[in-house]
Protein backbone atom coordinates (compact mmCIF):
# COMPACT_ATOMS: atom_id res chain seq x y z
CA UNK A 1 0.00 0.00 0.00
CA UNK A 2 1.22 3.62 -1.08
CA UNK A 3 0.16 6.90 0.80
CA UNK A 4 -0.68 10.20 -0.83
CA UNK A 5 -0.46 12.96 1.81
CA UNK A 6 -2.97 15.32 -0.79
CA UNK A 7 -2.08 19.46 0.67
CA UNK A 8 -4.00 20.73 -2.48
CA UNK A 9 -4.76 20.12 -5.70
CA UNK A 10 -7.06 17.24 -7.90
CA UNK A 11 -6.14 13.39 -6.51
CA UNK A 12 -7.61 13.03 -10.40
CA UNK A 13 -5.19 14.79 -12.00
CA UNK A 14 -1.82 13.70 -10.17
CA UNK A 15 -3.37 10.11 -10.98
CA UNK A 16 -3.57 10.88 -14.50
CA UNK A 17 -0.23 12.89 -14.78
CA UNK A 18 1.62 10.07 -13.01
CA UNK A 19 0.28 6.67 -14.41
CA UNK A 20 -0.42 5.99 -10.49
CA UNK A 21 -3.22 3.32 -10.21
CA UNK A 22 -5.70 4.29 -7.52
CA UNK A 23 -6.25 1.03 -5.70
CA UNK A 24 -2.56 0.88 -4.61
CA UNK A 25 -3.24 4.48 -2.50
CA UNK A 26 -4.65 5.40 0.36
CA UNK A 27 -4.92 8.92 0.48
CA UNK A 28 -4.74 11.36 3.23
CA UNK A 29 -6.33 15.30 2.99
CA UNK A 30 -3.43 17.51 5.07
CA UNK A 31 -3.21 21.00 5.40
CA UNK A 32 -0.22 22.97 5.11
CA UNK A 33 -0.48 24.21 8.87
CA UNK A 34 0.13 20.11 9.75
CA UNK A 35 3.68 20.96 9.34
CA UNK A 36 3.47 22.80 13.04
CA UNK A 37 2.36 19.59 14.00
CA UNK A 38 5.14 16.92 13.91
CA UNK A 39 2.98 13.73 15.83
CA UNK A 40 0.25 14.48 13.77
CA UNK A 41 1.76 14.16 10.41
CA UNK A 42 4.46 11.21 11.63
CA UNK A 43 1.54 9.19 13.27
CA UNK A 44 0.11 9.46 9.00
CA UNK A 45 3.14 8.26 7.74
CA UNK A 46 3.20 5.51 10.39
CA UNK A 47 -0.01 4.19 10.79
CA UNK A 48 0.75 1.54 7.92
CA UNK A 49 4.06 -0.32 6.35
CA UNK A 50 3.55 2.28 3.18
CA UNK A 51 5.47 1.29 0.83
CA UNK A 52 5.50 4.66 -1.15
CA UNK A 53 4.68 8.11 0.42
CA UNK A 54 3.68 10.75 -1.64
CA UNK A 55 3.22 14.38 -0.68
CA UNK A 56 0.70 15.95 -3.44
CA UNK A 57 0.33 19.39 -4.49
CA UNK A 58 -0.21 21.69 -7.44
CA UNK A 59 2.73 22.91 -7.97
CA UNK A 60 5.82 21.39 -6.43
CA UNK A 61 7.46 25.19 -7.56
CA UNK A 62 5.21 26.87 -5.57
CA UNK A 63 4.63 24.67 -2.35
CA UNK A 64 6.02 25.42 0.93
CA UNK A 65 7.77 23.12 3.65
CA UNK A 66 10.14 20.83 1.43
CA UNK A 67 12.25 20.59 4.45
CA UNK A 68 9.82 19.19 6.47
CA UNK A 69 7.76 16.74 4.41
CA UNK A 70 11.28 15.36 4.04
CA UNK A 71 12.22 15.23 7.45
CA UNK A 72 9.22 14.04 8.37
CA UNK A 73 9.73 11.20 5.95
CA UNK A 74 13.16 10.60 7.22
CA UNK A 75 11.87 10.53 11.15
CA UNK A 76 9.49 8.10 10.27
CA UNK A 77 11.71 5.73 8.31
CA UNK A 78 9.67 6.08 5.31
CA UNK A 79 12.60 6.79 2.77
CA UNK A 80 11.06 6.21 -0.19
CA UNK A 81 8.48 9.28 -0.24
CA UNK A 82 8.70 12.12 -3.08
CA UNK A 83 6.74 15.43 -3.44
CA UNK A 84 4.80 15.59 -6.53
CA UNK A 85 2.41 17.74 -8.40
CA UNK A 86 -0.29 18.10 -10.55
CA UNK A 87 1.78 19.21 -13.56
CA UNK A 88 3.98 15.59 -13.56
CA UNK A 89 6.75 17.12 -11.65
CA UNK A 90 8.51 14.72 -8.66
CA UNK A 91 11.26 15.44 -6.31
CA UNK A 92 11.92 12.37 -5.05
CA UNK A 93 13.80 12.35 -1.03
CA UNK A 94 17.23 11.39 -1.29
CA UNK A 95 19.68 11.01 1.68
CA UNK A 96 23.01 12.19 -0.47
CA UNK A 97 20.56 15.80 -1.05
CA UNK A 98 18.94 15.80 2.20
CA UNK A 99 22.50 15.69 4.51
CA UNK A 100 24.52 17.75 1.99
CA UNK A 101 22.01 20.02 1.02
CA UNK A 102 18.70 20.51 2.46
CA UNK A 103 19.92 20.68 5.99
CA UNK A 104 22.36 23.54 5.72
CA UNK A 105 19.99 25.35 3.69
CA UNK A 106 17.84 25.19 6.21
CA UNK A 107 20.05 26.45 8.91
CA UNK A 108 21.03 29.39 6.51
CA UNK A 109 17.51 30.36 6.27
CA UNK A 110 17.17 29.81 10.21
CA UNK A 111 20.14 31.93 10.26
CA UNK A 112 19.01 34.77 7.56
CA UNK A 113 15.24 34.50 9.29
CA UNK A 114 16.64 35.60 12.61
CA UNK A 115 18.82 38.63 10.95
CA UNK A 116 15.74 39.70 9.08
CA UNK A 117 13.48 39.58 12.32
CA UNK A 118 16.43 41.76 14.45
CA UNK A 119 16.69 44.50 11.12
CA UNK A 120 12.64 44.78 11.13
CA UNK A 121 12.11 44.87 14.84
CA UNK A 122 14.71 48.22 14.88
CA UNK A 123 13.46 49.27 11.47
CA UNK A 124 10.05 49.19 11.63
CA UNK A 125 9.92 51.41 15.56
CA UNK A 126 11.85 53.95 12.99
CA UNK A 127 9.81 54.04 10.51
CA UNK A 128 6.60 54.76 13.20
CA UNK A 129 8.33 57.49 14.57
CA UNK A 130 9.12 59.29 11.67
CA UNK A 131 5.57 58.74 10.48
CA UNK A 132 4.35 60.07 14.16
CA UNK A 133 2.50 56.72 14.52
CA UNK A 134 1.57 56.47 18.18
CA UNK B 1 -14.69 52.17 -24.11
CA UNK B 2 -12.60 54.47 -22.42
CA UNK B 3 -14.66 56.77 -19.78
CA UNK B 4 -14.15 60.66 -19.98
CA UNK B 5 -12.06 60.62 -16.90
CA UNK B 6 -10.48 57.79 -17.24
CA UNK B 7 -8.57 56.42 -14.25
CA UNK B 8 -6.00 53.39 -14.42
CA UNK B 9 -5.37 51.34 -11.26
CA UNK B 10 -2.38 49.09 -10.91
CA UNK B 11 -3.90 46.35 -8.06
CA UNK B 12 -1.48 44.64 -6.18
CA UNK B 13 -1.84 41.27 -4.47
CA UNK B 14 0.88 40.31 -2.05
CA UNK B 15 0.27 37.15 0.05
CA UNK B 16 1.47 34.13 -0.03
CA UNK B 17 -0.87 31.72 -1.88
CA UNK B 18 1.18 29.15 -3.76
CA UNK B 19 0.13 27.43 -6.54
CA UNK B 20 -3.93 28.75 -5.73
CA UNK B 21 -5.63 30.59 -8.80
CA UNK B 22 -9.17 30.21 -7.98
CA UNK B 23 -11.03 31.03 -4.69
CA UNK B 24 -12.91 34.13 -2.62
CA UNK B 25 -9.85 36.43 -3.27
CA UNK B 26 -9.59 35.19 -7.20
CA UNK B 27 -13.06 35.78 -7.57
CA UNK B 28 -13.40 39.45 -6.16
CA UNK B 29 -10.21 40.89 -7.84
CA UNK B 30 -11.60 39.73 -10.90
CA UNK B 31 -15.09 40.77 -10.34
CA UNK B 32 -13.65 44.18 -9.44
CA UNK B 33 -11.37 44.44 -12.05
CA UNK B 34 -13.87 43.55 -14.79
CA UNK B 35 -16.17 46.07 -13.43
CA UNK B 36 -13.69 48.77 -13.67
CA UNK B 37 -13.08 47.64 -17.27
CA UNK B 38 -17.09 48.04 -17.92
CA UNK B 39 -17.28 51.07 -16.42
CA UNK B 40 -13.88 51.91 -19.49
CA UNK B 41 -10.95 52.68 -16.51
CA UNK B 42 -8.16 50.47 -16.89
CA UNK B 43 -5.97 47.96 -14.51
CA UNK B 44 -2.62 46.37 -14.04
CA UNK B 45 -1.93 43.68 -11.98
CA UNK B 46 0.57 42.63 -9.78
CA UNK B 47 0.68 39.57 -8.00
CA UNK B 48 2.88 37.32 -5.87
CA UNK B 49 1.40 34.17 -7.50
CA UNK B 50 -0.54 33.39 -10.75
CA UNK B 51 -3.93 34.59 -11.21
CA UNK B 52 -7.20 34.12 -13.41
CA UNK B 53 -7.47 37.89 -15.05
CA UNK B 54 -10.50 39.19 -17.42
CA UNK B 55 -8.56 39.75 -20.65
CA UNK B 56 -6.81 42.83 -21.73
CA UNK B 57 -5.39 43.11 -18.07
CA UNK B 58 -1.24 43.05 -17.70
CA UNK B 59 0.37 40.94 -15.53
CA UNK B 60 3.62 40.99 -13.49
CA UNK B 61 3.83 38.15 -11.70
CA UNK B 62 6.83 39.00 -8.15
CA UNK B 63 7.59 35.98 -6.98
CA UNK B 64 8.34 35.79 -2.63
CA UNK B 65 12.06 34.31 -2.21
CA UNK B 66 12.63 30.66 -1.74
CA UNK B 67 14.59 31.75 0.71
CA UNK B 68 12.56 32.06 3.73
CA UNK B 69 9.47 29.70 1.93
CA UNK B 70 10.29 27.64 5.54
CA UNK B 71 9.66 30.37 7.92
CA UNK B 72 5.93 31.90 6.79
CA UNK B 73 6.24 34.91 9.10
CA UNK B 74 9.70 35.88 7.92
CA UNK B 75 8.61 35.65 4.00
CA UNK B 76 7.14 38.71 3.96
CA UNK B 77 9.55 41.12 5.97
CA UNK B 78 12.47 40.85 2.82
CA UNK B 79 9.87 40.63 0.15
CA UNK B 80 9.21 44.19 0.75
CA UNK B 81 12.05 45.16 -0.50
CA UNK B 82 12.23 43.29 -3.76
CA UNK B 83 8.51 44.07 -4.24
CA UNK B 84 8.84 47.92 -3.79
CA UNK B 85 11.83 47.88 -6.34
CA UNK B 86 9.81 45.14 -8.99
CA UNK B 87 6.82 47.85 -8.16
CA UNK B 88 8.28 50.88 -8.85
CA UNK B 89 9.63 49.81 -12.31
CA UNK B 90 6.11 48.70 -13.29
CA UNK B 91 5.03 52.06 -12.24
CA UNK B 92 7.04 54.22 -14.14
CA UNK B 93 6.28 51.93 -17.51
CA UNK B 94 2.11 51.79 -16.61
CA UNK B 95 1.85 55.20 -15.09
CA UNK B 96 -1.17 54.62 -12.73
CA UNK B 97 -3.25 56.86 -11.12
CA UNK B 98 -3.53 54.71 -7.72
CA UNK B 99 -2.24 51.89 -6.09
CA UNK B 100 -4.43 49.35 -4.48
CA UNK B 101 -2.63 46.89 -2.53
CA UNK B 102 -4.38 43.93 -0.62
CA UNK B 103 -3.10 43.41 2.40
CA UNK B 104 -1.21 40.63 3.76
CA UNK B 105 0.90 40.08 6.40
CA UNK B 106 4.02 41.88 7.15
CA UNK B 107 3.26 43.78 4.13
CA UNK B 108 3.63 47.65 4.23
CA UNK B 109 4.81 47.80 0.18
CA UNK B 110 2.42 50.34 -0.41
CA UNK B 111 3.46 52.93 2.52
CA UNK B 112 6.76 52.15 0.55
CA UNK B 113 5.81 53.57 -2.65
CA UNK B 114 3.50 55.69 -1.67
CA UNK B 115 6.23 57.57 0.49
CA UNK B 116 8.75 57.24 -2.36
CA UNK B 117 6.56 58.02 -5.59
CA UNK B 118 3.55 59.48 -4.03
CA UNK B 119 0.97 57.71 -5.29
CA UNK B 120 -2.04 57.62 -4.15
CA UNK B 121 -2.34 54.54 -2.05
CA UNK B 122 -5.43 52.40 -1.35
CA UNK B 123 -5.70 49.70 0.83
CA UNK B 124 -8.30 46.76 1.06
CA UNK B 125 -8.39 44.46 4.57
CA UNK B 126 -10.65 41.78 4.93
CA UNK B 127 -10.13 41.52 8.62
CA UNK B 128 -7.65 42.71 11.46
CA UNK B 129 -4.67 40.47 10.65
CA UNK B 130 -3.07 40.15 13.76
CA UNK B 131 -6.21 39.62 15.44
CA UNK B 132 -6.92 36.45 13.18
CA UNK B 133 -3.51 34.97 13.60
CA UNK B 134 -3.34 35.11 17.03
CA UNK B 135 -6.78 34.14 17.49
CA UNK B 136 -6.80 31.49 14.68
CA UNK B 137 -3.83 30.57 13.63
CA UNK B 138 -0.07 30.88 14.88
CA UNK B 139 1.93 34.23 15.46
CA UNK B 140 4.93 34.62 17.02
CA UNK B 141 5.66 38.48 15.84
CA UNK B 142 2.64 40.24 16.88
CA UNK B 143 4.14 43.47 18.01
CA UNK B 144 6.06 43.63 14.43
CA UNK B 145 2.84 42.33 12.60
CA UNK B 146 0.66 45.15 14.51
CA UNK B 147 2.98 47.95 14.16
CA UNK B 148 3.31 47.11 10.36
CA UNK B 149 -0.20 47.11 9.91
CA UNK B 150 -0.84 50.25 11.47
CA UNK B 151 1.84 51.46 9.55
CA UNK B 152 -0.34 50.67 6.55
CA UNK B 153 -3.65 51.88 7.82
CA UNK B 154 -1.82 55.26 9.11
CA UNK B 155 -0.51 55.91 5.25
CA UNK B 156 -3.45 54.31 3.07
CA UNK B 157 -5.31 57.41 1.55
CA UNK B 158 -8.53 55.06 1.54
CA UNK B 159 -9.08 51.72 3.27
CA UNK B 160 -12.18 49.61 1.81
CA UNK B 161 -13.05 46.67 3.74
CA UNK B 162 -15.55 44.05 2.91
CA UNK B 163 -17.98 44.67 6.07
CA UNK B 164 -19.33 46.81 8.94
CA UNK B 165 -18.32 44.26 10.83
CA UNK B 166 -14.10 44.61 9.92
CA UNK B 167 -15.00 48.42 10.03
CA UNK B 168 -15.72 48.53 13.57
CA UNK B 169 -13.23 45.97 14.08
CA UNK B 170 -10.36 48.04 12.63
CA UNK B 171 -11.65 51.31 14.53
CA UNK B 172 -11.56 49.57 17.70
CA UNK B 173 -7.65 48.89 16.94
CA UNK B 174 -7.09 52.47 16.05
CA UNK B 175 -7.70 52.85 12.25
CA UNK B 176 -9.18 55.93 11.35
CA UNK B 177 -12.63 55.32 10.78
CA UNK B 178 -13.34 58.32 8.20
CA UNK B 179 -11.25 56.85 5.35
CA UNK B 180 -13.17 53.09 6.10
CA UNK B 181 -15.05 52.10 3.00
CA UNK B 182 -17.41 49.25 3.15
CA UNK B 183 -17.12 47.30 -0.29
CA UNK B 184 -18.67 44.30 0.44
CA UNK B 185 -17.97 40.88 -1.50
CA UNK B 186 -20.30 40.64 -4.59
CA UNK B 187 -21.05 38.44 -8.03
CA UNK B 188 -21.00 39.35 -11.60
CA UNK B 189 -24.60 38.48 -12.25
CA UNK B 190 -23.54 37.46 -15.82
CA UNK B 191 -21.34 34.88 -14.50
CA UNK B 192 -24.04 33.53 -12.02
CA UNK B 193 -27.24 33.46 -13.46
CA UNK B 194 -30.34 31.12 -13.26
CA UNK B 195 -30.16 30.23 -16.75
CA UNK B 196 -27.28 27.79 -16.38
CA UNK B 197 -28.20 24.24 -16.63
CA UNK B 198 -26.42 21.77 -13.95
CA UNK B 199 -27.46 18.96 -15.69
CA UNK B 200 -24.53 17.85 -16.24
CA UNK B 201 -23.34 17.94 -12.79
CA UNK B 202 -26.67 16.10 -11.76
CA UNK B 203 -25.65 13.29 -13.66
CA UNK B 204 -21.80 13.29 -12.90
CA UNK B 205 -22.90 12.75 -9.29
CA UNK B 206 -25.41 11.08 -9.62
CA UNK B 207 -28.33 13.51 -8.29
CA UNK B 208 -31.00 13.41 -10.87
CA UNK B 209 -34.54 12.57 -8.94
CA UNK B 210 -33.04 13.97 -5.77
CA UNK B 211 -33.48 16.70 -3.50
CA UNK B 212 -30.20 18.74 -3.43
CA UNK B 213 -29.00 20.93 -0.49
CA UNK B 214 -25.84 22.52 -1.62
CA UNK B 215 -22.82 24.28 -0.08
CA UNK B 216 -19.58 25.50 -1.59
CA UNK B 217 -16.44 27.28 -0.82
CA UNK B 218 -14.07 26.02 1.87
CA UNK B 219 -14.08 23.85 4.75
CA UNK B 220 -13.19 26.26 7.37
CA UNK B 221 -14.48 26.94 10.30
CA UNK B 222 -15.80 30.27 10.38
CA UNK B 223 -18.14 28.28 7.27
CA UNK B 224 -19.83 26.33 9.61
CA UNK B 225 -19.56 23.27 7.19
CA UNK B 226 -19.40 21.61 10.36
CA UNK B 227 -23.19 22.57 11.27
CA UNK B 228 -24.32 21.18 8.25
CA UNK B 229 -22.55 17.71 8.21
CA UNK B 230 -24.63 17.41 11.73
CA UNK B 231 -27.63 18.29 10.37
CA UNK B 232 -27.32 15.48 7.14
CA UNK B 233 -29.20 12.88 9.35
CA UNK B 234 -31.91 15.33 10.27
CA UNK B 235 -32.49 16.58 7.04
CA UNK B 236 -32.29 12.96 5.58
CA UNK B 237 -34.99 11.55 8.35
CA UNK B 238 -37.37 14.00 6.85
CA UNK B 239 -36.42 14.43 3.54
CA UNK B 240 -35.78 10.86 2.30
CA UNK B 241 -34.24 11.74 -1.29
CA UNK B 242 -31.71 14.40 0.19
CA UNK B 243 -28.79 14.61 -0.45
CA UNK B 244 -25.78 16.98 0.98
CA UNK B 245 -23.49 18.26 -1.76
CA UNK B 246 -20.48 19.83 -0.33
CA UNK B 247 -18.61 21.37 -3.44
CA UNK B 248 -15.54 22.58 -2.08
CA UNK B 249 -12.14 21.01 0.38
CA UNK B 250 -10.21 22.23 3.23
CA UNK B 251 -8.79 21.23 6.59
CA UNK B 252 -12.07 20.27 7.70
CA UNK B 253 -12.59 17.86 5.83
CA UNK B 254 -11.63 14.91 7.79
CA UNK B 255 -13.85 15.80 10.64
CA UNK B 256 -16.88 16.35 8.15
CA UNK B 257 -16.05 12.73 7.10
CA UNK B 258 -16.12 11.62 10.78
CA UNK B 259 -19.30 13.14 11.51
CA UNK B 260 -20.72 11.62 8.21
CA UNK B 261 -18.97 8.25 9.29
CA UNK B 262 -20.47 8.33 13.06
CA UNK B 263 -24.33 9.61 12.00
CA UNK B 264 -24.34 6.57 8.97
CA UNK B 265 -25.13 9.02 6.53
CA UNK B 266 -22.28 8.94 4.40
CA UNK B 267 -24.49 7.59 1.24
CA UNK B 268 -26.94 10.90 2.09
CA UNK B 269 -23.61 12.96 1.25
CA UNK B 270 -21.75 13.76 -1.29
CA UNK B 271 -17.80 15.61 -0.79
CA UNK B 272 -16.68 16.70 -4.47
CA UNK B 273 -13.59 18.52 -3.23
CA UNK B 274 -11.71 21.71 -4.83
CA UNK B 275 -13.76 22.73 -8.21
CA UNK B 276 -12.63 25.26 -10.54
CA UNK B 277 -14.06 28.39 -10.09
CA UNK B 278 -15.15 28.16 -13.82
CA UNK B 279 -17.52 25.16 -12.85
CA UNK B 280 -19.12 26.84 -9.80
CA UNK B 281 -22.20 27.92 -11.84
CA UNK B 282 -23.17 24.61 -13.00
CA UNK B 283 -22.70 22.98 -9.04
CA UNK B 284 -24.96 25.49 -7.56
CA UNK B 285 -27.39 25.06 -10.51
CA UNK B 286 -27.33 21.54 -9.77
CA UNK B 287 -28.95 22.60 -6.47
CA UNK B 288 -32.89 22.65 -5.09
CA UNK B 289 -31.61 24.84 -1.99
CA UNK B 290 -27.90 26.20 -1.41
CA UNK B 291 -26.93 26.85 2.33
CA UNK B 292 -24.50 29.20 4.32
CA UNK B 293 -24.45 28.39 7.88
CA UNK B 294 -21.67 30.54 8.63
CA UNK B 295 -21.01 31.07 12.63
CA UNK B 296 -19.24 33.00 14.60
CA UNK B 297 -15.78 31.64 16.41
CA UNK B 298 -14.96 33.97 18.53
CA UNK B 299 -16.76 35.30 20.95
CA UNK B 300 -14.44 38.68 21.44
CA UNK B 301 -15.80 40.28 18.45
CA UNK B 302 -18.99 39.87 15.40
CA UNK B 303 -18.42 37.93 12.53
CA UNK B 304 -17.04 40.11 10.09
CA UNK B 305 -16.19 38.06 7.04
CA UNK B 306 -18.43 38.51 3.60
CA UNK B 307 -18.98 34.85 2.75
CA UNK B 308 -18.44 35.55 -1.30
CA UNK B 309 -20.99 32.33 -2.07
CA UNK B 310 -24.06 34.02 -0.32
CA UNK B 311 -23.47 36.93 -2.91
CA UNK B 312 -22.82 33.77 -5.69
CA UNK B 313 -26.32 32.07 -4.44
CA UNK B 314 -27.91 35.42 -4.98
CA UNK B 315 -26.88 35.49 -8.80
CA UNK B 316 -28.15 32.18 -9.17
CA UNK B 317 -31.49 33.07 -8.06
CA UNK B 318 -31.34 29.97 -5.67
CA UNK B 319 -33.40 29.61 -2.62
CA UNK B 320 -31.13 30.26 0.18
CA UNK B 321 -31.13 29.53 3.89
CA UNK B 322 -28.07 31.49 5.71
CA UNK B 323 -27.41 31.65 9.25
CA UNK B 324 -28.34 35.03 11.63
CA UNK B 325 -25.22 36.05 11.80
CA UNK B 326 -22.59 39.13 10.78
CA UNK B 327 -23.39 40.75 6.86
CA UNK B 328 -25.69 37.77 6.69
CA UNK B 329 -28.11 39.11 8.91
CA UNK B 330 -28.76 41.92 6.49
CA UNK B 331 -28.21 40.77 3.48
CA UNK B 332 -30.53 38.53 3.69
CA UNK B 333 -34.43 39.39 4.98
CA UNK B 334 -35.93 36.73 6.17
CA UNK B 335 -38.83 35.11 3.79
CA UNK B 336 -37.34 38.30 1.40
CA UNK B 337 -35.00 37.04 -0.83
CA UNK B 338 -33.83 34.04 1.52
CA UNK B 339 -34.15 32.48 4.61
CA UNK B 340 -32.49 32.66 8.19
CA UNK B 341 -31.36 29.91 10.59
CA UNK B 342 -30.50 29.94 13.73
CA UNK B 343 -25.78 29.85 13.85
CA UNK B 344 -24.41 26.57 15.69
CA UNK B 345 -27.78 24.38 15.10
CA UNK B 346 -28.23 21.89 13.40
CA UNK B 347 -31.69 21.79 14.18
CA UNK B 348 -32.68 25.24 13.07
CA UNK B 349 -30.76 24.53 9.54
CA UNK B 350 -32.33 21.46 8.71
CA UNK B 351 -36.26 22.61 9.99
CA UNK B 352 -35.97 25.70 7.13
CA UNK B 353 -34.69 23.23 5.10
CA UNK B 354 -37.48 21.36 5.49
CA UNK B 355 -39.89 24.79 5.43
CA UNK B 356 -38.72 25.77 1.76
CA UNK B 357 -39.24 21.79 0.91
CA UNK B 358 -42.52 22.10 1.57
CA UNK B 359 -43.15 25.52 0.30
CA UNK B 360 -42.11 25.94 -3.86
CA UNK B 361 -44.06 28.54 -3.95
CA UNK B 362 -41.95 30.47 -1.03
CA UNK B 363 -38.91 29.11 -2.94
CA UNK B 364 -39.51 30.72 -5.94
CA UNK B 365 -40.60 33.96 -4.59
CA UNK B 366 -37.32 33.94 -2.57
CA UNK B 367 -35.30 33.23 -5.35
CA UNK B 368 -36.57 36.01 -7.99
CA UNK B 369 -35.75 38.34 -5.24
CA UNK B 370 -32.02 37.10 -4.67
CA UNK B 371 -31.65 37.54 -8.47
CA UNK B 372 -33.28 41.28 -8.81
CA UNK B 373 -30.81 42.06 -5.88
CA UNK B 374 -28.20 40.46 -6.97
CA UNK B 375 -27.96 42.22 -10.63
CA UNK B 376 -28.90 45.96 -8.77
CA UNK B 377 -27.15 45.86 -5.36
CA UNK B 378 -24.99 43.62 -5.24
CA UNK B 379 -22.92 43.13 -8.63
CA UNK B 380 -19.38 43.56 -8.91
CA UNK B 381 -18.84 46.51 -10.86
CA UNK B 382 -20.69 48.75 -7.80
CA UNK B 383 -17.66 47.98 -5.81
CA UNK B 384 -15.84 49.65 -9.02
CA UNK B 385 -17.43 52.58 -9.09
CA UNK B 386 -17.01 52.64 -5.36
CA UNK B 387 -13.38 52.76 -5.70
CA UNK B 388 -13.40 55.30 -8.71
CA UNK B 389 -15.58 57.87 -6.96
CA UNK B 390 -13.45 57.34 -3.86
CA UNK B 391 -10.40 58.68 -5.80
CA UNK B 392 -12.48 61.23 -7.55
CA UNK B 393 -13.41 62.47 -3.98
CA UNK B 394 -10.22 62.66 -2.79
CA UNK B 395 -8.09 63.55 -5.38
CA UNK B 396 -10.29 65.48 -8.00
CA UNK B 397 -11.66 64.32 -11.46
CA UNK B 398 -8.43 64.04 -14.07
CA UNK B 399 -8.39 66.28 -16.75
Amino acid sequence: MKLILLLNGSVKKIFQVHNFDESDFEILKIDEKDFAKPLKIIKYLKMKKYSEVYYACIENNLQRFHFFMFLYSLISLRCKSAIIDELGNKKNFSFFKFFFLHIPQFFLETLLSLFVVVYYKIKIPIIRWKLKIH
Amino acid sequence: MEAKNSLKGLFWRSDFYGAYTDGGMSSMHSGILNGLLKLGHRAVFASSGRMKLPEGIPFYFIPHSKLFWNYPEILNLPYNRKVSKELTKIIEKEKPDFLYQHHADFNYSGTILKRKLGLPFFLQCESVQFWIKEKWGKLYFKKLLRDIEEIQWHQADAIFVISEEVKKHMIYYGADGKKIYVNSSSVNPDVFRPDIDGTEIKERYNLVGKYVIGFTGTFAPWHGVEILAKSVKLITQRIPDAIVFFVGDGMLRPKIEEILKSDNVENKAIITGMQPFELMPKFIAACDVVVSPCVQTDNSTEFFNSPIKLFEYLGMGKPIVASKVGQQSYVIENEINGLHCQQKSPEDLAETIFKLYKDPDLSRRISNQARREAVEKYNWINNSKRIIEVYNKMFGYKS
